[in-house]
């Protein structure tokens, strides 16, 4: 039906010049054909009333003359015959002279024939006037029948078309007489009224015709050229037209291709992108949803189209607010245009977004968010910081390491010398002369009863002075070497004294500052007493600034929180409260400041002053070093350890107060 | 008879004073005169004459202790012994050092000296070889683990200076 209607129309749009040609040419031959069919009704007529006109003249003028003039005339005498002129004062025929004055007429102008016949004729009229013709048989029947109806009918009559008009020549009363009298008449018994003949008059309408016609085509030729012209101007017109429609069409057709690429290649984009698309409006409903977000977030688009984005997609934790309130910018997170959020895919998976969102205004607001899974980026880049983080730990301890080698290696050399020096100083004192000097001594005993003849005259005694004399060079000699080895000693024992303060300076200054967020810290701290904390039932509570980043040097501030925490927790475990809660509050401005609050025993007045003292302790088994190095680590971070408490049963509160942003100081000191 | 000959190759100066303290020939005291004093007097015996000392030199880098060691190896009196450091800062550490000793002088008696290990066993028997020959000394050493390695190194070195001396000496014949 509708290919139907089509092809009509495009055979219309498309020959439309042709139908019109098609419907004029018609139009000019009906026209045409019309006209002439009129201009020869039109000639027939004038031809029969011209011919009526003639016919009844003719008969009026016998009329006339019958009564006029024959009447007169017989009355005075005259002879009225058909051969009047060979006769003296004789008249003519009323019928013989209408004759002679049609004939006369005929011959004058137009042709026109007039002829009197019957089938009695007289005589001397059996050549002309009987029925010479079918014409004449048919008028003569028909006039017998209607006497008062004309016949006619179109003959060549003499080679040319002519109008033959006959009427009925009735039989007046005035000659009734005469004629059934007439001794040449061949009928008797005519009465008035009676057919007595044919009139007939032979009126030429070929001229007529002929005129008629070529009217006829030169109106035609006149309608035709201008049809032509018309035509002509309609082929001009539509041809422009045509041409306009044309191009326009082509037009239509490229863009409408245009249009059709422009959109596959969107929906191509839109569909293959790795992003998910989804489109809400103002309340929330999804009105579009890519094959991208079907895999991010697992609904079918089936399910999603139409849903509730915020109840179809929710979020992830404690934030607050839906998604649907993110995306239309009723709830923010971070101060990008490109924000993330967690969600939970149909699943119960989390997923990390990061999304950006065009609000497009026009009848109903738009909102069109471009959303990409960053789950494996950020487990990536965790990752990757985990890994960064062990690799600074392992280079700290790789350094320590080096340092250790350096130290083992100064002070192994050292110590060698000191021990070399030690056993020499030993062998030394082992094979000392000390012994011969105290049997010399024995010897001088056992003779001190006669001590001078011992020594002048006894043969051995005579040895005592020169033995005595040479043991006394020999430990002198042994002294002096041991003096010097131990001089040796001294100076190699503050050889080793220099290289292990000169290790310690540098240790100092290998501290590795690395950025984190406040969160680590306390997580990595938390998680070294974590347990004991629910061992013990206390309860842990974080506040504060807790996404910060700080760039601190990790491993001290592990070491000071650690301590705070534990610190914290025995005190709980010493108390009786009921309240068993340690709070860890932090905030970062350009200072990074942590505090540790617990509701434990809490500290007399007069021991807090007294806190951070090497070695004090309200510990039975504490050696007061951990608060007292917690202390020392603040000061190095360029920070202070602070404690109050309102006193014994009270609990209190430790406060670590430093800068949020370290200098690298090993990189200063490398530099 | 003439003393074995040690050299010490370390790069600290005071471990080759420790090493000629303990190897050295102690010709410091007069003893002859107060021996026989004190056998005389006391009637004491007198000590049996002590192990012989060392003749000890020493270089601070293994490329000075190569060249001793090779000036050595053109004289009747080649060095027995070498003590040499693993680490020295600089050229060549002691495992080097002593692969080329040995290049100049194989039957030179090497002991590797550390503090601590700088290399494996694995490390040190792939790039030295065979490990009898070469030991192990641990710093900080004692004297007589000192004394006992040298004179049990010399004992050995003379050793196989016989057997291959005979060996020569039956291959020439």
């Amino acid at each position: 039906m509708r290919s139907a209607k089509d092809a009509v129309e495009r055979v219309l749009n498309q020959h439309a010049l042709l139908l019109v040609a098609c419907l004029l040419l018609c139009g000019v031959l009906a026209m045409g054909w019309y006209h002439s069919t009129q201009q020869d009704k039109l000639v027939k007529d004038t031809a029969l009333q011209q011919a009526d006109i003639y016919a009844r003249a003719l008969a009026e003028f016998r009329t006339l003359y019958t009564s006029k003039v024959v009447k007169v005339a017989k009355k005075h005498g005259l002879t009225v015959t058909h051969d009047y002129e060979d006769k003296e004062a004789a008249i003519p025929l009323p019928a013989t002279l209408s004759m002679l004055l049609g004939n006369r007429i005929g011959e004058q102008s137009s042709g026109i024939q007039t002829s009197l016949y019957s089938r009695y004729p007289f005589p001397w009229r059996v050549k002309t006037g009987g029925l010479q013709d079918d014409f004449a048989r048919d008028a003569w029947v028909a006039l017998n029948e209607r006497p008062d109806e004309p016949f006619h009918r179109i003959e060549v009559v003499d080679g040319r078309q002519s109008l033959r008009y006959a009427i009925a020549d009735r039989m007046r009363p005035a000659c009734v007489n005469c004629h059934n009298t007439h001794p040449d008449t061949p009928k008797r018994d005519w009465t008035a009224g009676d057919v007595r003949g044919v009139l007939e008059v032979a009126y030429p309408i070929d001229t007529a015709v002929a005129a008629a016609a070529s009217s006829s085509r030169r109106s035609l030729a006149v309608i035709a050229v201008t049809i032509l012209a018309a035509l002509l101007v309609l082929a001009v017109v539509f041809g422009r037209q045509r041409r306009f429609s044309v191009q326009l069409e082509r037009t239509v057709a490229q863009r409408t291709a245009q249009l059709a690429a422009e959109e596959s290649f969107s929906r191509a984009v839109v569909e293959n992108i790795g992003d998910a698309i989804v489109t809400i409006d103002e309340s929330g409903r999804v009105l579009f949803y890519n094959d991208a977000a079907e895999s991010i977030f697992g609904h079918p688009k089936s399910a999603a189209v139409r849903a509730e984005l915020g109840v179809l997609i929710p979020l992830a934790g404690a934030r607050e607010g839906t998604l649907t309130d993110y995306l239309t910018g009723t709830q923010r997170v971070g101060d990008d245009r490109r924000q993330r959020l967690e969600v939970l895919r149909s699943d119960g998976e989390e997923v990390v977004i990061e999304f950006d969102v065009r609000r497009m205004t026009g009848e109903h607001t738009l909102y069109v968010a471009v959303i990409r899974d960053l789950t494996e980026v950020v487990a990536k880049d965790r990752k990757m910081r985990a890994l960064n983080e062990e690799l600074m730990r392992a280079s700290r301890q790789a350094g320590m390491a080096e340092v250790a080698t350096g130290v083992l290696h100064n002070v192994g050399n050292v110590l060698n010398s000191v021990n070399v020096s030690a056993s020499m100083v030993y062998e030394k004192l082992q094979q000392s002369k000390l012994g011969s000097l105290e049997a010399t001594v024995g010897l001088l005993a056992d003779n001190s009863d006669n001590l001078p003849e011992f020594l002048g005259a006894d043969r051995r005694g005579k040895l005592v002075i020169p033995m005595l004399s040479r043991l006394a060079g020999r430990l002198r000699e042994e002294q002096q070497q041991m003096l010097v080895e131990n001089q040796l000693v001294r100076e190699r024992v503050g050889h080793i004294k220099s290289i292990v303060s000169k290790q310690q300076k540098h240790a100092k200054f290998a501290a590795v500052v690395e950025q984190c967020s406040v969160r680590e810290l306390i997580d990595d701290a938390v998680a070294v007493v974590g347990s004991s904390l629910k061992r013990h039932e206390i309860e842990l509570v974080r506040q504060g600034d807790e996404d910060a980043l700080v760039t601190v040097d990790r491993h001290i501030v592990l070491q000071i929180l650690v301590n705070l925490v534990k610190n914290s927790k025995q005190a709980i475990e010493l108390s009786a409260s009921e309240r068993r809660q340690i709070t860890i509050v932090s905030s970062v401005t350009d200072r990074l400041t942590i505090s540790v609050t617990d509701t434990g025993i809490g500290i007399a007045a007069d021991n807090l002053e007294r806190m951070f003292t090497h070695g004090f302790t309200t510990k039975s088994d504490g050696h007061g070093f951990g608060l007292h190095n917690s202390a020392l680590g603040a000061q190095d971070l360029g920070g202070t350890l602070s404690c109050t408490s309102a006193g014994i049963g009270q609990g209190a509160t430790f406060t670590l107060d430093m800068p949020a942003t370290a200098k690298n100081k090993s990189n200063q000191e490398a530099a | 008879m003439n003393a074995a000959r040690v050299i010490v190759i370390d790069d600290n100066e005071a471990i080759h004073d420790d090493f000629r303290k303990i190897l050295a020939t102690e010709a410091d005291f007069e003893c002859d005169e107060l021996a026989a004093l004190e056998a005389e007097l006391l009637g004491l015996t007198p000590e049996p004459e002590g192990a012989q000392g060392f003749a000890v030199d020493s270089a601070i880098s293994g490329e000075a202790g190569l060249k001793l060691v090779e000036a050595s190896a053109q004289t009747d009196r080649p060095y027995n012994v070498a003590f040499v450091d693993v680490r020295m800062p600089g050229g060549w550490d002691g495992i080097e050092t002593a692969q080329r000793l040995w290049a100049a002088d194989p039957s030179l008696q090497i002991v590797i000296c550390t503090a601590y290990s700088d290399y494996t066993w694995q490390d040190m028997t792939g790039r030295l070889g065979a490990p009898g020959r070469w030991l192990i000394l641990k710093k900080p050493f004692e004297i007589m683990e000192v004394r006992q390695m040298a004179h049990s190194l010399v004992e050995k070195w003379t050793f196989r200076r016989e057997v291959e001396s005979r060996r020569a000496l039956s291959g020439g014949r």
